[in-house]
C-alpha cells in the first residue's frame, strides 16, 4: 500500500507527538523516583550539597509537565482540526512555543526536543514562507536559550544531571543511553519530517509549474484563433464593403455615366428631354447619396447605432467596469448639444481607446471623464489613477487618435504625470451654436 | 453560541480561582525542630519552650494552627530536612544547624529576610548582638535569625590552681597569662619520669584564632587568609601550648580526673553539669568555674556559636511564618524561658540585660561563679563570627586537618600555610 505524502507527514507528526510524551514522561517520572529514592537512602543532605539550586516540588513537575504537554498537545490537535485564519495561525504557532517553554523550564531544560515538534506542527499549518521564516528564527533562538547550560548562566537552576548521578556508574550509564537514544529518535524523525515536507513542497512546485505550462499553451493557441477571427471578420467586411459600393456607388455611378452619356447625345436635339434627363440623374445622384449615407451608417459603432451618445458611452462604461474592477465616473455636461454623428463616432472611439489604455498599461482602477463646452470649443478630460509615464510614446491607438480628431479639426494633448491625463478640444460649430 | 459557553466557563473558573485563594480558612503552619539540645548536652524540656510560644501563637492568631513532627534527632535532623526539601514538603519556619545554614543559603532555599526586617515597624534588629547576627548572614542578607546562642567559655579546674597556689585569673586575662599558668602547672607530680599534670585540655588553633579576632576569609568566600602575621600568631600559640606537653596528647581521662587545669567548654555545658544532679555525676572530685576565653590583648573575644532559625523560601504565609519566627527569636518572654528550660543564652541585648534573668540563671547553682550576665553580656558583645559561604564547611575541615598535623608536627608555619592558603584559595575558586 502506497502512503501519500500528507499520510506520511500526519504519521510522522503522530510519531514524534507520542514519542514526546515518553521522553517527558521519562524525565518526569526519573525526578519523582529518585527524589523517592535519595530520601530513602538518606542521601538527601549529600544531594543538597552537590546541586546549585534547590528543585521545585516534584509532583509539581511531574504533574507540572504532563499537563503542560497536553495542553500543548490540545493545542496542536485543535489547529489541525479547525480552520482558523492566518492571523489565529501566526497567534498558535507563538502559544506552542510559549507552552513549549515553560514546559522546557519545568523539566529544567533538560529536554528541550519538543521544539522540534513545535516546528514541525508550525511549518506544517503555516506554509507562508515570510512567517515559516521568522518562526524559524524565533525558534532556534528559543532552542539555544532552552539548554541547560545557557538558561543556567542567567537563571540558577537545579541540573537534571545530579539526578542520573545518584545511581551508581552503570545504571547512570544506562541512563544517558536511554535519553541520547530517545533523543537521537527524536532528532530523526524531526529530520524524516522535513525531508518529506520538503519533497512534498517540491512535488507540488512541479505540479504548479505543469499547470502554468499548459495554461499558456492555451493561451497561445486562444490567441490564435482571435487572430484568425479577425482575419476572417476583415474578410467579410472587405467584402461588405466592395458589395455595397458595387450595390450603391457602382449602381449609381453607373447609372449616372448612361445617363450622362444620353445626356451629351441628346443635348443639341432636343434640350427639353435633356433636361427631363438630367432632372433623372439629380434624383439617381441624390439617391446613391442616401444609399452611401446608409452604407456609412451601417459601418457606425453598434452602441450608437442603437442609442444616443450619452447612453451608448453610459453602456460601454457600465461594460467595462463589469469586466475589470474599474471605477468610471463620468461628467457628461453636453446635454444641450446636437453632435455630429462623426464627431460622436470620433469622440466615443477616443474615450474607448483612453479606457483600455488606462487598463492595458495604466493598471488604473479609477478613471474620471469630464465633458464640457464653452463659447467656442467643446472639452473632453479623461484621467485615471494608473502608473501613467514619463515620455508619451505614441503608439498606433494614439496615433489614430490624433489623426482622427485632425479630421474634424480637434486637438488632443497627453499627460503621463500622476497618471495618464488626456484633454482634447474640439472647435464648436456654426450650428451647433444655439446662443 | 459556542462563544458564550466559552466565557462563561473562564468566567466560573477564574471565580473559582479567586474563591480558592481569597477562601477564610484556617492555615496550617508548619515548622521544623529537633529534640534533644543543640550542643549535645542532656536536656529533657527540649519542646516545652516551643510548645508555649506555640500555645501563645495561637491564642493571638486562632485562625492560624502549627504542627511539628516531634521526636527527630539532631543527628537526623539535616537529613530529615534536606529530605523534606527535595520532597517540597519542607517546613515553613524551622531549626538550621550550622552546617546546613551555608548550603541552603546557596540554594536559595531560605527566605531573604531583609524586606520582612525592613518593613516590620516593631522590628529591632539592632536589639540583638552583631556577631550571632552576623552568623545568620548570607552575602550580606539576613536569612535566618538566632534562635539561642552558645558562647565559649574558659573552664577552670580550681581546685588544682589553688594547689600550686595560683590565684583564679580575671575575666580579662591575656594568652600570656594562660602561657604562664599553663606552663605552671604542667610537671610530674608523682616524680615517675612522666609529667601527669597539664595546662590545658582540647584548647585549639580555632579558639587561638578567635581571641587574635582574625577573619579566615573574605567576605565573599573567595579568598582565605591564612598567610597573614595573627594567624601565625593565633598557630604558634597553640604550638607553644602543646610543645608544653612534650608531646603527649591530653585525654578526656586525664580532664575528668582533674589533672586539667584548663579547657574551653561552652555555656551549654557549663549550664548542664554545674547544677545538680549533673554536677554529682561529672567532675564532681574537684572544684570548677568558668570565666572568659583569654585574649590577645585587654579584649577578649571568642567564637559563639547559634541555633538559627529561618523560613523557607517556598512558604505560601510569609506573613504568619514571620510572626511565629518573630515569637520565637524576638520575643522577650521566650527568649527569656531559654534560661529555664535549654542550656544556650538569648542573643537579645535586652534579655541578657534585665535583671531577672540573673535570678532564673543562678536559682539552681548554689555557689559562688563567675560567669554572671555581666560576664555573658561581655562575652555577647565581643564574640566573632566568620563569614558565611558556601564551601565554609568544606574548607574549615581541611584547613582543620592541616593545621593540626602542623601543629603536631612542629613545621614552619610560613611554608605550611602559605601552600596551605594556595590550596583553599584554588579550592574556593572551583
Amino acid at each position: 500500500m502506497k502512503y501519500s505524502y500528507q499520510q506520511v507527514l500526519s504519521i510522522l507528526r503522530h510519531s514524534l507527538s507520542i514519542l514526546n510524551f515518553v521522553i517527558i514522561l521519562f524525565y518526569s517520572m526519573l525526578i519523582l523516583m529518585t527524589t523517592q529514592y535519595i530520601v530513602q537512602i538518606q542521601y538527601a543532605r549529600e544531594f543538597l550539597d552537590r546541586i546549585t539550586h534547590l528543585p521545585q516540588h516534584p509532583l509539581v513537575t511531574f504533574l507540572g509537565s504532563i499537563s503542560l504537554y497536553a495542553v500543548l498537545i490540545f493545542v496542536i490537535y485543535n489547529r489541525n482540526t479547525t480552520k482558523v485564519s492566518y492571523k489565529m495561525n501566526v497567534f498558535y504557532s507563538f502559544l506552542e512555543v510559549l507552552i513549549g517553554f515553560l514546559l522546557i523550564y519545568f523539566l529544567y531544560m533538560s529536554y528541550n526536543g519538543v521544539l522540534f515538534l513545535i516546528f514541525c506542527d508550525s511549518i506544517f499549518n503555516l506554509k507562508q514562507e515570510k512567517y515559516s521564516k521568522g518562526l524559524l528564527g524565533v525558534l532556534i533562538i528559543v532552542y539555544i536559550i532552552s539548554s541547560y547550560d545557557v538558561f543556567s548562566i542567567f537563571v540558577p537552576m537545579t541540573n537534571m544531571f545530579e539526578y542520573f548521578q545518584i545511581y551508581g556508574s552503570q545504571v547512570n550509564g544506562v541512563l544517558m543511553i536511554i535519553t541520547s537514544c530517545l533523543e537521537m529518535l527524536n532528532i530523526i524523525l524531526f529530520i524524516a519530517f522535513m525531508i518529506v515536507y520538503l519533497a512534498d513542497e517540491m512535488r507540488q512546485n512541479q505540479y504548479i509549474s505543469e499547470e502554468l505550462d499548459m495554461v499558456n499553451q492555451v493561451n497561445k493557441e486562444l490567441q490564435n484563433y482571435a487572430a484568425i477571427t479577425e482575419k476572417i471578420g476583415e474578410n467579410k467586411e472587405r467584402k461588405r464593403l466592395a458589395r455595397e459600393i458595387h450595390d450603391t456607388l457602382g449602381h449609381a455611378l453607373t447609372g449616372i455615366a448612361a445617363g450622362v452619356d444620353a445626356c451629351i447625345a441628346m443635348i443639341d436635339q432636343n434640350p427639353t428631354a435633356t433636361k427631363q434627363q438630367l432632372q433623372v440623374i439629380s434624383k439617381v445622384v441624390r439617391q446613391g447619396i442616401t444609399d452611401v449615407r446608409n452604407s456609412l451608417n451601417k459601418l457606425r459603432p453598434g452602441a450608437l447605432e442603437e442609442h444616443g451618445f450619452k447612453e451608448a458611452l453610459e453602456r460601454m462604461i457600465a461594460e467595462f467596469s463589469s469586466v475589470s474592477d474599474l471605477t468610471i465616473e463620468l461628467d457628461y455636461q453636453l446635454e444641450d448639444i446636437d453632435l455630429e454623428k462623426t464627431d460622436e463616432d470620433i469622440i466615443f472611439r477616443i474615450i474607448q481607446e483612453s479606457i483600455t489604455n488606462a487598463l492595458r498599461h495604466g493598471h488604473a482602477t479609477e478613471v474620471k471623464i469630464n465633458m464640457h463646452y464653452d463659447k467656442n470649443f467643446l472639452h473632453l478630460k479623461i484621467k485615471d489613477n494608473g502608473i501613467g509615464c514619463d515620455d508619451v510614446h505614441f503608439g498606433f491607438g494614439l496615433t489614430q487618435m490624433k489623426e482622427r480628431l485632425a479630421m474634424i479639426n480637434g486637438e488632443v494633448h497627453f499627460d503621463g504625470h500622476q497618471g495618464f491625463l488626456t484633454e482634447v478640444t474640439l472647435p464648436r460649430k456654426e450650428r451647433d451654436k444655439h446662443d | 453560541m459556542m462563544n458564550k459557553k466559552k466565557i462563561i466557563c473562564i468566567l466560573v473558573m477564574i471565580a473559582c480561582f479567586i474563591l480558592i485563594i481569597y477562601r477564610p480558612r484556617q492555615l496550617t503552619l508548619t515548622i521544623g525542630v529537633f529534640a534533644g539540645s543543640n550542643w549535645d548536652v542532656p536536656n529533657g524540656d527540649c519542646y516545652k519552650i516551643i510548645d508555649q510560644a506555640i500555645e501563645r501563637y495561637e491564642k493571638e492568631y486562632p485562625m492560624v494552627q502549627i504542627e511539628y513532627e516531634s521526636g527527630i534527632l539532631k543527628e537526623d535532623y539535616s537529613e530529615w530536612l534536606s529530605a523534606k526539601y527535595l520532597k517540597g514538603e519542607e517546613p515553613d519556619v524551622f531549626m538550621i544547624l550550622g552546617e546546613d545554614f551555608n548550603t541552603l543559603s546557596a540554594l536559595g532555599a531560605l527566605k531573604n529576610l531583609d524586606s520582612l526586617i525592613q518593613k516590620d515597624q516593631q522590628f529591632h534588629i539592632e536589639d540583638y548582638y552583631a556577631s550571632v547576627l552576623y552568623s545568620g548572614q548570607y552575602y550580606n542578607h539576613q536569612y535566618a535569625l538566632p534562635y539561642e546562642s552558645n558562647p565559649t567559655l574558659m573552664f577552670v579546674n580550681q581546685t588544682l590552681l589553688k594547689k600550686e597556689h595560683i590565684h583564679l585569673p580575671d575575666n580579662d586575662w591575656t594568652l600570656d597569662d594562660f602561657y604562664t599558668i599553663c606552663q605552671q602547672v604542667t610537671k610530674d607530680t608523682n616524680n615517675d619520669g612522666q609529667i601527669d599534670q597539664y595546662g590545658c585540655y582540647n584548647y585549639d588553633w580555632l579558639d587561638s584564632v578567635y581571641s587574635h579576632k582574625v577573619n579566615l576569609f573574605d567576605e565573599n568566600g573567595e579568598f582565605c587568609y591564612l598567610n597573614q602575621k595573627d594567624v601565625k600568631n593565633a598557630i604558634s600559640f597553640v604550638q607553644k601550648i602543646y610543645n608544653l606537653n612534650q608531646g603527649y596528647t591530653v585525654t578526656s581521662q586525664d580532664f575528668d580526673m582533674g589533672k586539667v587545669a584548663f579547657a574551653p567548654m561552652s555555656f551549654a555545658e557549663y549550664r548542664t553539669y554545674k547544677p545538680y544532679p549533673y554536677r554529682v555525676k561529672k567532675y564532681s572530685q574537684f572544684e570548677w568555674d568558668c570565666i572568659q576565653m583569654p585574649g590577645a590583648d585587654e579584649n577578649n573575644s571568642s567564637e559563639v556559636s547559634s541555633l538559627l532559625m529561618g523560613i523557607s523560601s517556598r512558604t505560601s504565609h510569609i506573613q504568619e511564618a514571620w510572626e511565629f519566627l518573630k515569637l520565637l527569636t524576638y520575643d522577650t518572654q521566650t527568649q527569656k524561658t531559654l534560661f529555664q528550660y535549654s542550656q544556650g543564652i538569648s542573643s537579645l541585648k535586652t534579655v541578657i540585660q534585665s535583671d531577672d534573668v540573673e535570678s532564673l540563671l543562678n536559682s539552681d547553682i548554689l555557689e559562688d561563679t563567675q560567669v554572671n550576665l555581666d560576664l555573658l553580656n561581655d562575652v555577647m558583645e565581643n564574640a566573632m563570627s566568620q563569614s558565611q559561604f558556601r564551601k565554609y564547611n568544606s574548607a574549615i575541615v581541611t584547613m582543620n586537618n592541616q593545621i593540626n598535623q602542623m601543629i603536631q608536627n612542629n613545621e614552619d608555619l610560613d611554608l605550611s600555610l602559605n601552600s596551605l592558603q594556595n590550596e583553599i584559595n584554588e579550592y574556593l575558586r572551583e
